[in-house]
């Protein structure tokens, strides 16, 4: 048998719309942008290490929003690894329906698109069985598994789904740990977690279960490297490691602003803390502790310092609290004293989910009652 | 709680110094910049610390560094006061970075701060906790400043919040900033100036744009499923494409293989016709050799005694011809010159009259007999014309007649007409005078009517004088009675009470009686003037005439005129009838057409006479000139003549032309022979040296020569080819070595035998014909599945295109539903921060009116005392009006009314102001259970003496519970206070080191 190494990838989902995109129309183009690069050093790597395969699990695009021009772009990418076989498995972003860019379009030749239907692939040279099967339309409950050969040679999976435990149902394709492990396939390239992890069965062949997890955040909290999984195969077995491919990371940082007298100095609070090619990520940033109550934090102007500074892409949410002393408040005998005692009343009646916008009322009525008065002496 | 001491380390100009403060009112005068307030402050200060309240950090107050010690660098000091039973010392350090309290218990010396524990700000509230009271409030509620009790406009106001609220804090400037605030943001998606509505407005733009987006991709579904099976389909034809093209490469391996046999077998024929070649060539060799020795012989039998060419037989056997043709022609023209001669001498005699014929005679001639002929037709013409004219002389003379009596009928008509018209509108006219007659008789009859019923219209008379007389009398005798009768008198004065009562009522009857009858006289005046006016304005004047005899006159003649009119027109119509016409203007045409063509008969007859005149003198011209060809011409007939001196004329000029081209010919054909007969000397010079060279002048001889001559040159042409041919082939023989060609081929003949012979062939189960055939099938099928997938591909690629070009118009979903995502959430965020602001706003509303319902019930009861004590009963009860909650009144006890407020002089707000405070620090004293000191800081000034008197003395009542500390700049407080007996300790200023220094005290 001869050696090989493949890349796993999967949930790449180019030309998906930002979840809560704040950034504006040029650098939304910008953040397209990465996601193409994202998938060209995905290709670079596959050349680079001379990969037999190129295995990607679902999701490599958004149905009905990935434009023909990134579609393009993927298929010139693609004919650049033409010493690679690259095996497609759609996901229930991008399912094999009649209408998908997988099947109005011709892909070169040495690309693959698994049906809806298992598919089983034999690779004489490298002794390899694939299986693979791909998502029919956005959702697929029905639990299904491919027809594994008794025959020797290694086995790899090529799906997008979830793994569950047990009688656990999933509109993503259901994958049973237990059924799995009765396949005794070597490998799962799976598709459909967006945070990597890797799961290894206890069945004769000690299969791995893989979820490379996203190349490029998709969301906000796919914070950190984002990577893909590169496996060698040789005679002393199966071997994965993982690979940054990431263009830029996505960071969430709580920024306590307590002691902050001024608006400037918040900002100089965050330039202090951010530094380097830190500044280069998408970062959202929140504003937290107390605030001196006669201002807040100028949210527009604050993107503008920081931008300037050199953040590439910088969010800011303000979650400070304005520097009132409610035990205090709450004693008086006036209106004020009145209003938050009213209002913590109201705040404890509430739901959840309406206490945020009672909290900010008693603050605004408090900003109206107090942040203005005039001190004397 | 008392104030005892307060001692000051430092703390602005105070440094060092130590005051005692002692029960009941404590004076302390001195004059503006001496440092009062500051010592107030400071109280408040060593109190309270200087830490801001209502934050959670710790922070300093805004003042805290404007009372930093003006010597020496300890900011801070000591206070005592008492609290109920206690007293207490508390030693501050107003020192930022060193900030130290300690509360000490004086009775019993123990340090009792640990009992307070530190707040967020590190911070012990000592005295929040005894008095409930934070700083602000301490001081908002103390205090009674300058500032406080200026008599300033907004005074009211304060009172107003002080009854209502129980504190000073605005509350209106806090809901209109949150009014506005709500109002910045935008209330509705209509307002689009505003940040919501601009939201709301991109939302929805992007929203539509989105719509837009997903449709046109929608529409492209279809088309998309479309290629998506297309393009499986071109791959099913690809693979059987593949298929096809597998096979025939197959087949075409296997032809190829038959084909290279072939070609094995072709190159032996190939050799085996090579060395044929060779062998024939040699033999073609051999061959051409025999006929050249065979040529050379024939060509020495064949050749003449003179050799001649092909130019020189050529220009011999010119020259013979030449010489012939000439010999021809003139023995030609000999014959033809004689011809000719005899002709011409015929002609000449025997037509000589018609040689000598006058020819423009005879076309004047011609032209007479032309006009002779013209003129006859025009009088046979005129003949035939003359019948109808007499008929259209006795027609005209009829119509004129007619037309005479129809133009008198026509004047007639009109006389009739307008004298019929003048008669209608007199008709007309006197109708009209009649009915206006008629409505005059009516109108008098309704005057007469009116004048009737004014004239008998009376007033109605009174009937109440029986009751007025009743009544007076009644009451004259009630008088009367009094004095006499006096039990009487009460039966005359009910009956003199009952007649008033009847005679005012009778009077009321009359009085609505005579307003009816003037209201209807007005009315019948009304209508009795309306109608003078009409009839002035119809000029009524008395009837002079009898107008109706007149209009019977006048219709009577109208109906005569008329009958006369139809007897016109029926006349009229009669003559129409006769002559066919349609009108009188119809008939006076008719009789000009007739009367036009008698005239042009005239014409014609005048014009008849004078062609016969013409035609006598023509006849006689043409008799004349024609007396020679009488013979010939017959009896003088104009046409028949015409016809014969035309054949004459034709006659003549061809006679002439014929001599004229005779005697042309005969010059020609003399012209003709001399030159032929110079061309023959010329023949005879040219032909006699060849006559001479050859030695016979026979033709024949020549020709024989000549045609062995030409077989002798085709015979050596021959040979010389034959020749070339042996040397060449020769040449060749020698170069390429036929000979040993031969032999190789022959060898290779044999090799190629041997390996045929050697190889062994697969044995084919088809031959080459049917292989290839099924060659030719599968390329057929090939080329169709070819056909097929091209077609299918040009189809998918044309799809492909068309879906792709308009994918390229289609803007990008993703890009514009995250535009879209991130619009919907600046909608959010701004409903959210109005909502906000809107529950912030009720809510301090809702606070405002709890702390109203609250407070004004039990600062109610204070204030009416108060304000009584202050206005020495002047005014009572300060109340807020219920049904308008900004309009404050008092009870007025002089009145028994309530007065607004804003109608008391200055001065007594002020005093309801001070009156208010009191109260409010009563409240808070009984509600906290110690009685507050009041701190009065210049706060009496505006004052008028007895004001001041007043509020003294209340200060003085005041002061047996409360301690008072009466800052003042003026010597009045003090003066009145000791004119009014009230007691008061007097606290002296010490100055300050650096008023010391400068000595400015």
């Amino acid at each position: 048998m001869k050696s090989f190494t493949f890349i796993h990838t999967a949930d790449l989902h180019l030309d998906k719309p930002v979840e809560g995109w704040r950034g504006g129309r040029e650098q939304l183009l910008a953040r397209r942008e990465d996601f193409r690069r994202t998938f060209e050093r995905i290709v670079d790597l596959a050349n680079q290490r001379r990969a037999a395969f190129l295995f990607i699990a679902g999701d490599l695009m958004e149905h009905r929003y990935t434009g023909r021009s990134t579609v393009r772009f993927v298929m010139d990418k693609l004919e650049e690894l033409s010493e690679t076989t690259v095996l497609i498995a759609p996901g229930n972003h991008d399912p094999y329906r009649s209408d998908s860019w997988y099947r109005t379009e011709r892909w070169p030749d040495h690309v693959h698109i698994f049906s809806a239907e298992w598919e089983h692939h034999f690779f004489s040279e490298y002794d390899l069985h694939v299986y693979g099967k791909g998502f029919a339309d956005y959702e697929e409950s029905r639990p299904s598994l491919p027809e594994v050969r008794e025959e020797e040679g290694k086995r790899i999976m090529v799906v997008h789904g979830t793994l569950t435990e047990g009688e656990e149902s999933s509109p993503y394709f259901p994958l049973r740990r237990e059924a799995l492990a009765a396949l005794e396939i070597d490998y799962a390239a799976l598709g459909h977690i967006h945070q990597p992890s890797t799961t290894r069965l206890s069945n004769d062949r000690g299969t791995i279960l893989r979820y490379p997890g996203s190349p490029e955040a998709v969301r906000w909290k796919e914070t950190g490297a984002r990577t893909v999984t590169v496996g060698t195969v040789d005679e002393h077995g199966l071997k994965v490691e993982t690979v940054p491919v990431h263009t830029r990371r996505c960071e969430i940082d709580r920024m306590d602003i307590t002691g902050c007298e001024t608006p400037e100095a918040v900002v100089r609070r965050v330039l202090e803390t951010i530094t380097g090619e830190e500044r280069e990520a998408y970062r959202r940033i929140h504003f937290t502790g107390y605030r001196p109550r006669d201002w807040s934090i100028p949210i527009d102007w604050a993107i503008g310092q920081l931008r300037e500074a050199g953040f590439h892409y910088v969010e800011c949410v303000d979650e400070t609290i304005p520097d009132y002393d409610l035990d205090q408040l709450r004693q008086g005998t006036g209106v004020v004293g009145v209003f938050v005692r009213r209002m913590e009343e109201r705040i404890r009646a509430a739901e959840p989910e309406e206490q945020q916008l009672l909290k900010r009322a008693l603050y605004k009525g408090l900003d109206a009652l107090l942040s203005r008065e005039v001190i004397r002496g | 709680m008392k104030i005892l001491r307060v001692f000051f380390r430092g703390f602005g100009r105070w440094v060092g110094q130590s005051y005692r403060l002692s029960e009941g009112i404590n004076l302390i005068e001195a004059p503006n910049e001496s440092g009062k307030t500051t010592l107030l402050q400071g109280m408040v200060a060593l109190l309270y610390g200087t830490k801001k309240e209502g934050v959670n950090k710790r922070q300093r107050t805004a003042w805290h560094d404007r009372f930093q010690p003006w010597q020496g660098k300890e900011y801070g000091g000591e206070i005592d006061f008492e609290i109920g039973d206690r007293q207490y010392r508390l030693i501050r350090s107003l020192d930022w970075e060193k900030e130290r309290e300690q509360l000490v218990d004086l009775k019993t010396g123990r340090d009792v701060t640990e009992e307070y524990p530190f707040d967020s700000r590190k911070d012990r509230r000592f005295l929040e906790t005894h008095l409930g009271l934070s700083r602000e409030m301490f001081r908002n509620i103390v205090f009674l400043t300058s500032q406080s009790l200026a008599g300033e406009d907004q005074v009211v106001e304060r009172i107003r919040r002080l009854i209502a609220q129980g504190e000073e804090t605005e509350t209106t400037p806090a809901i209109d900033w949150l009014e506005s605030e709500i109002q910045r943001i935008g209330k509705t998606s209509q307002a689009r100036t505003k940040p919501y509505g601009m939201a709301i407005s991109r939302r929805n733009a992007l929203e539509r744009d989105v719509r837009e987006i997903r449709a046109a991709l929608e529409e492209l579904d279809q088309d998309k499923r479309r290629l998506s099976e297309m393009r499986k389909q071109l791959r099913m034809i690809e693979g059987e494409r593949d298929r096809a093209k597998e096979k025939f490469n197959d087949l075409q391996g296997r032809l190829e293989k038959i084909q290279r046999r072939s070609a094995l077998e072709q190159r032996k024929h190939y050799l085996t016709v090579q060395v044929e070649s060779l062998q024939e060539k040699l033999e073609a060799l051999a061959e051409l050799e025999r006929e050249e020795a065979a040529l050379d012989k024939k060509r020495n039998k064949e050749e003449p005694p003179h050799l001649l060419t092909r130019e020189e037989w050529e220009t011999l056997r010119q020259l013979v011809e030449e010489r012939s043709e000439i010999r021809r022609r003139l023995s030609e023209n000999t014959e033809r010159y004689r011809k000719i001669k005899e002709e011409l001498s015929f002609l000449e005699t025997e037509n000589s009259w018609l040689l000598e014929l006058d020819e423009e005679e005879l076309q004047r001639q011609l032209y007479r007999l032309e006009e002779v002929l013209k003129r006859e037709e025009e009088i046979a013409q005129a003949m035939e014309g003359e019948v109808d004219v007499e008929e259209d002389e006795s027609q005209l003379r009829r119509l004129e007649e007619d037309c005479m009596v129809m133009s008198d009928l026509q004047e007639r008509e009109d006389v009739y007409r307008r004298e019929k018209r003048r008669c209608e509108e007199e008709v007309s006219f006197l109708t009209r005078q009649v009915e206006l007659r008629e409505k005059r008789k009516q109108r008098a009859q309704r005057e007469e009517m009116l004048r009737e019923a004014l004239d008998a219209l009376t007033p109605p008379v009174p009937t109440d004088a029986p009751w007025k007389w009743m009544w007076i009398s009644g009451l004259a005798l009630t008088v009367v009675l009094i004095v006499l009768w006096p039990w009487g008198s009460a039966v005359t004065l009910l009956f003199s009470a009952f007649s008033a009562y009847r005679w005012m009522k009778q009077r009321a009857l009359d009085r609505d009686a005579f307003e009816k009858w003037e209201v209807r006289r007005r009315r019948l005046e009304e209508d009795w003037n309306r109608l003078q006016q009409e009839a002035k304005a119809d000029g009524a004047e008395a009837e002079r005439w009898d107008t109706n005899q007149m209009l019977q006159d006048a219709r009577n003649h109208l109906s005569q005129l008329e009958s006369e009119l139809d007897g016109v027109l029926r006349e009229q119509e009669a003559i129409l009838r006769r002559w066919d016409a349609d009108s009188p203007l119809d008939l006076y045409r008719k009789r000009d057409r007739i009367q036009e063509r008698i005239r042009e008969a005239e014409w014609v007859r005048s014009a008849r006479e004078k062609n016969r005149s013409q035609l006598a003198e023509l006849r006689r011209e043409a008799e004349s000139w024609s007396e020679p060809l009488l013979e010939r011409l017959g009896p003088f007939h104009p046409e028949e003549w015409h016809a014969a001196l035309t054949q004459v004329l034709r006659e003549a000029r061809e006679v002439q032309e014929r001599v004229r081209l005779l005697r042309t010919d005969l010059e020609t054909l003399r012209a003709d022979s001399s030159r032929w007969e110079a061309a023959r000397v010329e023949a005879a010079r040219r032909l006699q040296p060849w006559f001479e060279r050859l030695g016979t002048d026979q033709f024949s001889e020549w020709e024989e020569w000549f045609l062995r001559s030409e077989r002798v040159r085709e015979l050596e042409e021959r040979l010389k080819e034959i020749r070339e041919k042996v040397s060449r082939l020769r040449q060749l023989r020698e170069a390429e070595e036929w000979d040993r060609r031969i032999e190789e081929l022959r060898r290779e003949q044999t090799e190629l035998d041997e390996q045929l012979v050697r190889e062994e062939w697969e044995s084919e189960a088809l031959d080459e014909g049917e292989l290839r055939k099924q060659v030719m099938r599968a390329e057929a099928v090939l080329q169709r599945l070819e056909g097929q997938y091209q077609k299918q591909s040009e189809e998918v690629f044309r799809l492909s295109t068309q879906i792709h070009t308009r994918l390229d118009r289609i803007p990008p979903l993703a890009d514009a539903e995250t535009m879209l995502r991130e619009a919907e959430e600046r909608v959010v965020e701004l409903e959210e921060e109005r909502q906000a602001l809107e529950i912030a706003r009720e809510e301090l509303v809702a606070a405002l009116r709890q702390v109203q319902e609250d407070i004004a019930p039990r600062i109610a009861p204070h204030a009416s005392h108060w304000i009584r004590e202050v206005t020495h009963g002047r005014y009572q009860d300060l109340l807020i009006d219920p049904t308008d909650g900004i309009r404050l009144s008092v009870f007025v006890p002089e009145t028994g009314e309530r007065k607004a407020i804003e109608q008391l002089s200055q001065g007594t707000i002020d005093q309801m102001y001070f009156a208010l405070r009191l109260a409010l620090i009563r409240l808070f004293s009984e509600e906290g259970g110690t009685p507050l000191p009041i701190i009065l800081d210049d706060s009496l000034v505006h004052f008028d003496e007895d004001r001041l008197r007043e509020a003294l003395r209340i200060l003085g009542d005041l002061s047996r519970e409360h301690q008072i500390l009466l800052c003042t700049c003026q010597t009045r407080e003090r003066l009145l206070l000791e004119e009014e007996g009230i007691a008061f300790h007097r606290v002296p200023l010490k100055p300050s080191p650096q008023t010391t220094a400068s000595g400015t005290v």
